[in-house]
């Protein structure tokens, strides 16, 4: 599930890919990845919290909606961290779909789009882009305090 | 209890006890995510459809809670309520109850951090 990382020269970069087959069985691996990334930055237990429950809304949205289509292609998420700031990218082969388009979502009574609620309170930047026209590019952004 | 449930089981655990004064003691254990809410939306929407319109929901051993689980426990406590009743949420874990803050529900639920505490929300607010 996981691609081996990288280290920049010039200014602290480090990368982790993960690919995540389009079931909600791998939800728990994919969040123990992430964290497990996070860890190595020090970040404060809620942030790393937090950016984890994000990951886990956008990539269970992803998931349960290209489900109902014929592509069953698995989800990469690539992580990030650039000089203090963590930088997950959620790739998807689905039906174009821009979360940003009414941004930001409200929190509703019936707690509807709860998930992009909570990627929109959690992320200090989101980011959305249908590449090529051939596949979803959701960049979350995350700049982290040390603990 | 099929298969998918079995493997659901591993992951999230569903522990449910009627206690003597009739308030029901729901456990949840593990997490509560996209994978796995639907065993606990199942346990909770059937002791609901009993009349079980007072729970508590035991949340000390719950690890983590996405949407879709706190989805489950929103429905669980709109529907408790309108039949006259109440959930009480148990001691929920920092990382759960800092998910429920998140989304604004601690304002909306009950909470507790023991069983006499929850037992004094009931006797607050007889069904």
């Amino acid at each position: 599930m996981i691609e081996p990382g990288e280290k920049g020269s010039m200014m602290s970069v480090e990368r982790r890919k993960i690919v995540v087959p389009l079931n909600v069985r791998y939800l728990a691996k994919l969040r123990n990845e992430v964290r497990g990334f996070l860890r190595l930055h020090s970040m404060r237990w809620r942030d790393e919290s937090r950016v984890v429950l994000a990951v886990d809304e956008a990539v269970s949205n992803i998931i349960i909606h290209n489900r109902k289509t014929a592509d069953l292609s698995p989800i990469e998420v690539e992580l990030r961290h650039v000089d203090g700031t963590v930088e997950v990218t959620i790739r998807d082969t689905g039906r174009k779909f821009n979360p940003r388009k009414n941004w930001p979502p409200k929190l509703t009574r019936d707690r509807k789009h709860l998930g992009l609620y909570i990627i929109s309170k959690t992320a200090d930047e989101v980011r959305y882009r249908f590449v090529a026209e051939r596949y979803n590019e959701l960049t979350l952004i995350k700049r982290t305090r040390k603990r | 209890m099929s298969n998918a449930e079995r493997n659901e089981a591993e992951r999230l655990r569903v522990g449910i006890a009627r206690r003597p004064d009739g308030v029901l003691l729901v456990t949840l254990a593990g997490y509560l995510d996209a994978g796995t809410f639907d065993l606990a939306e199942k346990a909770l929407e059937k002791a609901l459809s009993e009349g079980h319109c007072r729970m508590i929901v035991n949340m000390s051993e719950l690890t983590y809670i996405g949407s879709a689980g706190a989805g489950v426990l929103l429905a669980a406590i709109n529907r408790a309520r309108a039949l006259g009743g109440e959930v009480v949420l148990l001691k929920p874990t920092p990382a759960v109850a800092d998910v429920l803050a998140l989304i604004g529900m601690n304002k909306f639920c009950k909470f507790a951090d023991t069983i006499e505490q929850a037992n004094g929300i009931f006797r607050a607010r007889p069904s």
